[in-house]
């Protein structure tokens, strides 16, 4: 799963917003610099994202799901409430755990990385609302929502 | 499908009808195992009357919204139709509500009878009979018998009769004699008190009964014993006392007796369900226009109630309106009473199987023409139900059905209820101008927690309608999801029960 996320998060290695050693960071290189048995970072940023994008189309689409809700500028509003969080998660958890003492000391990391894997977080929590809400059998369900997507109506 | 053929006579006639229109746009229907195609033939000699006019155009503008949109949708639930439109052969009928009267406009009634070509001492009892002072068209006096027609009878039932014996010969009268079938119902709605209405109603029952002495008529046996119901509205409504006219309130009491009097002995025993309505409430008094001036009345609550008998008619089953050689079995006479004398009725004063007929169906047109004329173009293409297919889309809006039948039938719904509101007595169930919470007056909606009954509530409940529906057409979607959707809002909000 690990593997998966940071794949996702480094979008295969063509477009990174902060620098390798994050990476190496996140997806668990250990105390002592030599394997990857620390804590997964990027599945635990992952699973918070995928949980806090899935409750936010739960709640605009299904929950509230109401006529005053249903058109595209409640789906920007949306998408910016998933974006602020899911960076706040990701730079709050990637600030803490590189300023924790278990890490790997030789990894040179910079609050410019953690700022850009915060942003990173948002990125793909975007793309992942942006791809739920982009499916009409999902959207389907909704009684006033189903034709809600970014640029309808 | 059977067929109601309704008789509106003179200006009562007219306005009766309107009301009918209204009801049945708002989904009323009789309580009867068979449905009813009715078809209006309005009779009344003076065409530029306002009322007749509106109740044309509205017949005009229901029949537009029916033929798009079909019935069985709730709304506009009942084909209104024209005599044409019966069969193929009836083309050389005129294709509108009215029955054409021959030889009425500017012919002053003298010359309808050829009185200058009458023996002396017939034309000495013509004299005799139509003797008397009325107003012309210009509204200046007038011997009785130089008295043009164009503005109707002005209150000269005696006129009237001779005149509206020209039915018996009408195309009108043969087509309906053809087309009658035996599922089929007659109704004759008529005020007593004038001229029109006062005379046409005998002629036109007089004509029917006797259909078997009328050798050009197909069909006449079974004519001759149709059910026929009718209404006849006694004095209803105040007028303003201006002495130079030919009509004013004192008469009409007067008028009212004798014309009972004949009634009883002339009409009563031929007639399968009579309706006598009156109102002795004295409110502000209506303009006083012998048809000179256009002649248009606010609606009166009279007016509903007699187009409720219509319905009522229906309701009745076959076997007790038998008919044999031209005579009822077992007429009924039936009177409409109000449970409060209220100055200003509300739903909560009409008796319950009143209310429990028109409440529910009136209140759901009224919040349709609320959302119409407030939250409809902010919806569209911006809500799901207006998104599903068949889209109801921005062109739809700017079509024809929409913008002149549908819209303009909703204004004159709205006018027909400020009217009424305004009648002294008043009919004011609504308060058209509240938020749709308060929308019908007494009845609140009930509390909500976590929303308020607005427009957005009320996208929300056509959305959940729409769902999982199919529509053949915009059209139809549009009177079908309506009708379901207000039903849902009334039933969910305000306790209603279908």
């Amino acid at each position: 799963m690990n593997e998966v996320f940071s794949w996702i998060y480094e979008f295969g290695g063509i477009l990174p917003f902060y620098s390798a050693d994050l990476g190496e960071h996140l997806r668990g290189f250990d105390v002592t610099c030599t394997n990857y048995i620390g804590s997964p970072w990027y599945a635990y940023a992952g699973l918070v994202l995928l949980g806090v994008t899935l409750f936010a189309y739960a709640l605009l689409y299904h929950f509230i799901d109401s006529a005053r809700f249903a058109r595209r500028g409640h789906w920007w509003f949306t998408v910016l409430v998933i974006g602020v969080l899911n960076f706040a998660f990701a730079f709050a958890l990637a600030w803490s755990s590189v300023h924790s003492p278990e890490r790997c000391k030789q990894l040179h990391i910079s609050t410019g990385d953690i700022v850009g894997f915060g942003f990173d977080n948002a990125l793909v929590a975007f793309i992942l609302f942006l791809a739920i809400t982009s499916v009409p059998y999902l959207r389907y369900f909704s009684t006033n929502c189903k034709y809600t997507t970014f640029w309808k109506p | 499908m059977a067929r109601l053929f309704l008789f509106a006579i003179g200006g009562t006639g007219s306005r009766v009808l309107k009301s009918l229109t209204m009801l049945l746009a708002a989904g009323v229907r009789p309580q009867s195992p068979r449905d009813y195609e009715i078809v209006p033939v309005i009779i009344d000699p003076h065409k530029s009357n306002d009322d007749l006019k509106r109740t044309i155009r509205l017949m005009d503008n229901y029949q537009a919204v029916v033929r798009a949109a079909g019935t069985g949708n709730g709304f506009f639930g009942t084909s209104l139709t024209t005599l044409d439109r019966l069969s193929p052969t009836a083309d050389r009928l005129s294709g509108s509500f009215t029955l054409g009267l021959q030889q009425v406009a500017n012919t002053r009634f003298s010359d309808y009878i050829g009185f200058n070509q009458l023996p002396e001492n017939t034309k000495a009892l013509a004299d005799l009979l139509f003797s008397g002072r009325s107003i012309d068209k210009h509204g200046e006096p007038a011997q009785l018998l130089d008295i043009e027609m164009d503005i109707g009878f002005v209150g000269n039932p005696n006129i009237g009769s001779v005149v509206l014996n020209q039915f018996k010969d009408s195309d009108e009268f043969k087509e309906i004699a053809a087309q009658y079938a035996p599922d089929d119902r007659i109704f004759i709605i008529s005020s007593i008190f004038g001229g029109t209405g006062a005379a046409g109603f005998p002629t036109i029952l007089k004509n029917i009964r006797n259909a078997m002495s009328n050798p050009q008529l197909n069909g006449r046996g079974v004519l001759e014993n149709s059910r026929i119901g009718a209404v006849s509205v006694l004095p209803y409504f105040n007028l303003e006392n201006v002495p130079e006219s030919p009509i004013n309130r004192a008469d009409f009491i007067g008028k009212t007796k004798a014309a009972l009097y004949y009634y009883q002995q002339n009409v009563n025993e031929a007639v399968n369900a009579l309706y006598y309505l009156t109102d002795d409430f004295t409110g502000s008094p209506y303009k006083n226009d012998p048809g000179d001036q256009g002649q248009q009345n606010n609606a009166h609550f009279i007016e509903l109630a007699a187009a409720l008998a219509v319905i009522d008619f229906l309701e009745i089953p076959d076997q007790a309106l038998t008919t044999i050689n031209g005579r009822p079995e077992a007429p009924v006479y039936k009177e409409f009473g109000i449970r409060q004398d209220a100055a200003r009725i509300r739903f909560g004063d009409l008796e319950d199987q009143t209310e429990k007929l028109i409440g529910m169906r009136l209140s759901q047109f009224v919040f349709f023409q609320k959302f119409l004329q407030e939250d409809f173009n902010a919806a569209l293409g911006k809500q799901r139900w207006s998104l599903d297919e068949p889209q109801l889309s921005r062109q739809f809006a700017e079509d024809t059905f929409f913008r002149s039948h549908v819209l303009e039938f909703i204004g004159a719904f709205t006018a027909w209820l400020r009217e009424m509101d305004l009648n002294q007595r008043g009919f004011a169930p609504f308060d058209l101008a509240a938020s749709l919470d308060a929308l019908i007056s007494g009845r609140p909606a009930a509390r909500r927690f976590f929303s308020r009954l607005d427009g957005n509530e009320f996208n929300n409940i056509l959305s959940k309608t729409v769902k999982g529906q199919t529509y053949s057409s915009s059209e139809q979607k549009l009177v079908s999801l309506f009708f379901h959707a207000t039903q849902s809002l009334l039933i969910s909000n305000f306790n209603y029960h279908e």
